[in-house]
């Protein structure tokens, strides 16, 4: 039975083998009219240098494409490899979401509304002020993705003007060792 | 003194006839040299357009090497002119057949020259459609998928 199984899988591995070949022959006879099959290492070198605008605006080109965008490997060159000199900085939004998940993560973003944008530059990101301990806030959440720190606060926030609205704070900032500053978020 | 020189032959069987310092700049060639010598280097995935490209490149930069000194830093900014220059007279298969031969023969300066240059063509495009004309990459995306992906850009962040 085994042996019998093992022989089927050959047989089936064959084909598979055989059908990707005639498919990878055809696709380079395609690809020589304009330009060679780029290999995978020369196409992350370019893709570092991208701007990350176009990145994003990108992940539609190919299924090869967006899976290395979005993997982690090609994310942390990015952010190592491709731009050391990038100070960090700290990103905050206070946004109205309709629908989230149980970890806080927006599922339409369409439906979520920017309140507010602000971001900082080195030197004050690394002197925000770590107490999140506020009035009216419902519950945070931290997520660390992808070489940020999301930090999600909710809950009902009183300014200066009055009442703000049921609102979440989204403070991201690079992950420097050393640098974990959260923000006040709700600054009076 | 006569300086050393190395025969390279492209894939027409054209060969070349290079300054040991200017071939040198590749490190396969480098290895080759002190494996081989006196041996004429087959590059047999090379034509003889992108082999007199990369040579060009090589010899350029070897004279800047060589003769930079104290006037390093002018020297260098021309240098850099120069090469925006010569991968901006190169088309995009061409230039794409450079960028193979810069990975091939590893030269990590004239790589870097064209990733930036092709990397520069990505960005001025102006969506994926031509991207994927230029790059002749295949769309196995379905349209709600590329939506999808669309709908995950419209974060305001």
């Amino acid at each position: 039975m085994v042996k019998f199984l093992s022989l089927m899988s050959a047989i089936q591995w064959k084909k598979w083998l055989s059908k990707a070949m005639g498919r990878g022959r055809r696709h380079k006879l395609d690809c020589l009219v304009v330009a060679p099959e780029i290999p995978c290492d020369l196409m992350i070198e370019i893709l570092t240098r991208l701007p990350a605008k176009s990145l994003m605006r990108f992940k539609c080109v190919s299924k090869t494409w967006s899976l290395l965008i979005r993997s982690r490997y090609f994310s942390n060159l990015y952010l190592t490899v491709a731009s050391p000199r990038r100070p960090p900085c700290l990103y905050m939004s206070l946004m109205n979401h309709y629908m989230c998940d149980s970890i806080g993560v927006c599922q339409s973003p369409r439906e979520s509304q920017l309140l507010s944008l602000s971001s900082s530059t080195s030197n004050s990101a690394e002197s925000f002020d770590l107490d999140l301990t506020m009035q009216g806030m419902g519950g945070h959440d931290m997520v660390v993705l992808r070489g940020l720190i999301l930090y999600i606060v909710c809950g009902k926030a009183y300014g200066q003007g009055g009442l703000m609205g049921l609102g979440r704070w989204w403070s991201m900032v690079d992950e420097v060792p050393g640098v974990a500053a959260l923000s006040d978020a709700f600054t009076q | 003194m006569s300086k050393k020189m190395i025969v390279l032959k492209s894939s027409e069987g054209v060969s070349f006839v290079v300054e040991e310092a200017v071939a040198r700049q590749s490190k396969i060639i480098s290895f080759l040299v002190e494996e081989f010598p006196d041996r004429e280097l087959p590059l047999t995935n090379m034509t003889s357009e992108i082999l007199r490209k990369t040579i060009e490149y090589c010899k350029k930069h070897v004279v800047e090497d060589d003769g930079g000194g104290d006037s390093s830093s002018s020297s260098s900014g021309d240098l850099k002119e120069w090469d925006v220059k010569f991968v901006a007279e190169i088309d995009q298969p061409r230039l794409m057949d450079l960028l193979m031969a810069a990975n091939y023969l590893d030269i990590p300066s004239l790589l870097d020259v064209t990733c930036q240059k092709v990397a520069d063509t990505i960005a001025a495009c102006n969506d994926e459609k031509e991207i994927r004309a230029t790059f002749n990459i295949e769309n196995d995306f379905t349209e709600e998928e590329v939506e999808a992906i669309r709908m995950e850009n419209q974060y305001p962040i």
